[in-house]
């Protein structure tokens, strides 16, 4: 067989599951090739460092006092929720990584990679056709954020920084996201609409192992940590999430949090390179950081690739399962009765609908739409 | 398109009036919903930001000559000046290179998919890899080079 094009081979960093079944036995077994991909992959990564300085988010309200009266049509104005939710989705790999976020996050990818049977050097898709609460306690946090940072167990590279950009309507929402967007029928009384729109682009990112790296940071910090399986040192995990869509009703003048939100976005995926996934999980899930109840937890999720776990902090908010859409959902409630959320996975997209509303009016607006 | 012109410029104030700039004449000579006008407004973000910074290069060359001869020896912070140094680095790589190869960096690093910077650039999506391998390596290249 004949060798891989450069283009081709340079387009397999950025989307692994681009080649075909031919050609990918082909990247496994020549040397050439691999060569190649090594050299391209520490380019591409060099170049990403250099020019990935943290997008400065744009700025609507300054843009549109620029552009003065002579541009139309206007942008619609971003609603605050939605800026608190930019400030936590710019990913800038610098400072520590220690938030519930990025627990999340990684939460996510060990279950991602949980996948029974498949064996090493398989490419692993986590794509999440349902969702499912796993209670956090408050010891379980504070023990997680004791672990080393993310980036200290390797190197986390973004290749396409995620950018948010607040849109006019629906229409240009559909348009600049690519995602179908469903509208409520139905909205509750503080809720008036028209809705407010922002969209998130795509972001996708890699994270590769690095044994060296993690035991000089367990060294650094006086941990023990387990040692890292030989064979995930140096694996790839990739990691797409977005586009997103947030709509927000019912925000006022002086008012800070809108009353109701409607978010969907295409479900997070994640690709492996070359790892065993058994050992993957055991690996993570040993971490002294993780408590035995909540790897218990994590393990018992039935089909983990295709399970979306979701946090629940055990002090703050209670969940149950729905049916939503026809379809098995989480149902979240803050302890102080005051707000509610659902969140669900249907036909490749999650979405979650929340507000300072009752869990019947969530769920009416959730139905509702189309 | 400010992530666009902020890929190449690395400074938001610039960035935004290049986006201003190319935004306004988008809206004089096109109509706003025109099938063409993400790819239009990418490739001019790309193109405006490259020119800018080829016109800025020539400024600060002349400007830091000035500075030499005024103030031989001003003392300046370290890391600043690393990072200052770094900048100036990538910046002037960028540069240098050839117009397609640096726009196609500045198009992809901004978060552009594969198949939006095809359609800016006016290429089919299966040279976007060549293309891009081709930018990486010769940036690589000039940035080494001092």
């Amino acid at each position: 067989m004949r060798h891989i094009s450069d283009g081709l081979l340079r387009r397999v960093i950025d989307d692994p599951l681009i080649l075909s079944a031919a050609v990918g036995r082909h990247l496994e077994t020549c040397a050439v090739c691999r060569a190649k991909l090594a050299t391209m992959t520490a380019d591409s990564q060099a170049v990403a460092g250099l020019l990935s300085s943290p997008v400065p988010l744009v700025d609507p309200g300054a843009a549109r006092q620029a552009l003065g009266e002579r541009a139309a049509p206007r942008p619609a104005p971003l609603p605050p929720i939605v800026r608190g939710v930019a400030a936590r989705v710019e990913i800038n790999p610098a400072p520590a990584v220690r938030t519930l976020a990025a627990v999340a996050i990684a939460a996510v990818l060990v279950v991602g990679m949980v996948v029974s049977g498949a064996a090493a050097n398989l490419l692993t898709i986590f794509e999440p056709k349902q969702v499912t609460a796993v209670p956090v306690t408050t010891t379980d946090l504070q023990s997680l954020q004791g672990l080393p940072d993310l980036s200290e167990y390797g190197t986390i590279t973004v290749t396409t920084q995620p950018v948010l950009q607040s849109v006019t309507d629906a229409q240009a929402a559909t348009t600049a996201s690519h995602l179908q967007i469903l509208q409520p029928s139905y909205l509750p009384a503080p809720a008036t609409g028209p809705g407010a729109f922002a969209i998130v682009s795509q972001g996708s990112g890699s994270f590769t192992f690095s044994a060296a790296k993690a035991q000089a940071a367990a060294q650094r910090h006086g941990k023990a940590l387990p040692p890292m399986p030989a064979n995930l040192d140096g694996s790839t995990l990739y990691l797409t999430v977005g586009p997103a869509v947030v709509e927000s009703f019912g925000l006022s003048a002086g008012q800070q949090l809108p009353s109701l939100v409607i978010a969907q976005a295409r479900v997070p995926r994640v690709q492996s390179t070359g790892v065993s996934v058994r050992q993957l999980e055991n690996y993570l899930l040993s971490q002294p950081g993780i408590s035995p109840t909540l790897a218990a937890q994590i393990r018992a999720i039935g089909d983990p690739s295709q399970t979306l776990p979701i946090p629940i902090p055990a002090n703050l908010a209670t969940s149950h399962p729905v049916t939503v859409q026809g379809v098995q959902g989480v149902a979240i409630g803050d302890s102080s009765g005051l707000g509610s959320a659902l969140i669900w996975v249907k036909d490749g997209v999650v979405y979650a609908v929340g507000g300072t509303l009752t869990e019947n009016q969530v769920l009416q607006v959730a139905n509702s739409l189309r | 398109m400010t992530s666009i012109a902020f890929r190449v410029l690395q400074d938001r104030a610039e960035a935004e009036d290049v986006a201003q700039e190319v935004f306004l004449a988008y809206h004089r000579r096109h109509p706003a919903d025109a099938p063409y006008a993400a790819a239009w407004l990418h490739s001019a973000a790309a193109h405006t930001a490259l020119n800018t910074l080829r016109g800025r290069r020539r400024r600060e060359r002349r400007e830091a000559a000035e500075a030499r001869l005024q103030q031989p020896n001003r003392p300046d912070p370290s890391r600043v000046l690393e990072d200052r140094e770094r900048d100036q680095a990538v910046r002037a790589a960028l540069a240098r290179l050839p117009e397609r190869a640096a726009a196609v960096l500045a198009l992809r690093y901004s978060g552009l998919s594969y198949g939006e910077v095809a359609s800016a650039m006016g290429v089919g999506i299966n040279q976007i890899g060549t293309l891009l391998r081709r930018a990486e390596a010769a940036f690589r290249k000039e940035v080494s080079v001092p």
